[in-house]
């Protein structure tokens, strides 16, 4: 993969603004919370620089995880403390009730979360940049935090030891629920947003 | 003392101390232990082989050049009775759109194993595979290394 340039970097974090704001609109109707969405940010690092900006070391955490296909190809990752994951089980009312982590039904509520949330960070930028990307069904992991991180970060490497990450830290009422949203786009997809843009940006100065 | 040896790190050690690596995945844990000098060592790599990458920026997140590394610290150390666990190396995910053989962990085992018996270290105990996280604690005093999961108990090498 060729280095990104910091404007190619810029760009990227607003396309990638644009996904999570929609994510955070959908986590937020979902729970019917209020749910914020911290500033994001975009690095071309080492494989373990990826790992410790996307871990929580020695923590033991939720990941779900979803592999995008298509032009816009990566791997999209929401990640959320135990207590967190515990804090949106309940949220889901009585139907959940008593639920811990380990079972069956509240992993498969907290995989359509993250389903959701994935999905529309893909559908807005897929809309954005005009490009398609399809989600596969999702994974969920409980595991410790650098054992999947660490996982997929090498996954996305592909021969190289660079890796692009863009991620954003949500935050729903408050304090209550600590999660990150993260894509890790592929060279190609990459390529195709920064081109998109860059054709966006000359067709504004002919009309103008 | 107490050491925490992070990703793509190692460390050595005498008695009395621990040394601990946090939630290895498709990582392996290389431990090396000599039970006459009480010392040993634990290297965290995370892919098999520098050779598969043009760049790097960190030698010691490669098997290859982490095991050997971890070895010769501890050959100077004085240590020549030296005997090696593992443990790690598990596919953490399945997608069915993954490359068929792209498995990280395996490679990494593989590696890992072939580099020992390449120093003549004995490989004498591990716990690799399946798709679950590991953290583990060297303990210098005895040798004995503890494997910690989440939701699968503990277990000793």
């Amino acid at each position: 993969m060729t280095i990104a340039s910091s404007v190619q970097l810029d760009m990227l974090n607003e396309v990638g603004n644009i996904g999570a704001g929609n994510a955070a609109t959908s986590l937020s109707i979902l729970m019917d919370r209020k749910v914020i969405m911290h500033l994001p940010w975009t690095r071309v690092c080492s494989i373990e620089e990826g790992c410790s900006i996307l871990s929580r070391v020695g923590e033991v955490g939720i990941c779900v995880e979803v592999r995008v296909e298509g032009n816009l190809s990566g791997t999209m990752l929401l990640t959320l403390t135990e207590d967190s994951a515990a804090h949106i089980i309940s949220s889901f009312g009585t139907m959940l009730e008593g639920k811990t982590l380990v079972d069956d039904l509240a992993q498969s509520a907290l995989m359509e979360v993250g389903n959701i949330v994935t999905g529309s960070f893909i559908t807005a930028i897929s809309n954005f940049v005009g490009e398609t990307g399809m989600s596969t069904p999702p994974i969920l992991l409980y595991d410790y935090f650098d054992a999947f991180i660490c996982n997929t970060v090498i996954a996305r490497t592909e021969g190289s030891d660079v890796v692009l990450v863009f991620k954003t830290e949500l935050e729903v009422d408050g304090k209550a629920i600590f999660g990150d949203l993260a894509f890790l786009p592929s060279p190609e997809a990459f390529r195709a947003i920064t081109k998109k843009l860059d054709v966006a940006e000359g067709m504004v100065e002919v009309n103008g | 003392m107490d050491y925490l040896v992070g990703i793509g790190e190692y460390r050595i050690a005498d008695a009395p101390s621990t040394v601990t690596t946090r939630g290895l995945g498709s990582c392996v844990g290389v431990i090396i232990y000599d039970c006459s000098r009480r010392a040993g060592g634990l290297a965290h790599v995370m892919l098999p082989n520098s050779k598969d990458f043009s760049t790097f920026t960190n030698p010691y997140k490669f098997a290859d050049l982490a095991v050997p590394a971890l070895h010769r610290e501890l050959c100077l150390k004085g240590c020549s009775y030296m005997q090696a666990k593992i443990a790690g190396g598990a596919k953490m995910f399945t997608f069915s759109s993954d490359r068929s053989g792209f498995d990280i962990g395996m490679r990494n085992i593989e590696q890992v194993r072939r580099v020992l018996s390449e120093l003549g270290v004995p490989l004498v105990a591990s716990d690799v595979g399946g798709s679950w996280g590991r953290t583990v604690i060297l303990n210098t005093e005895t040798g004995i290394t503890q494997v910690r999961t989440v939701g699968r108990g503990e277990s000793e090498l």
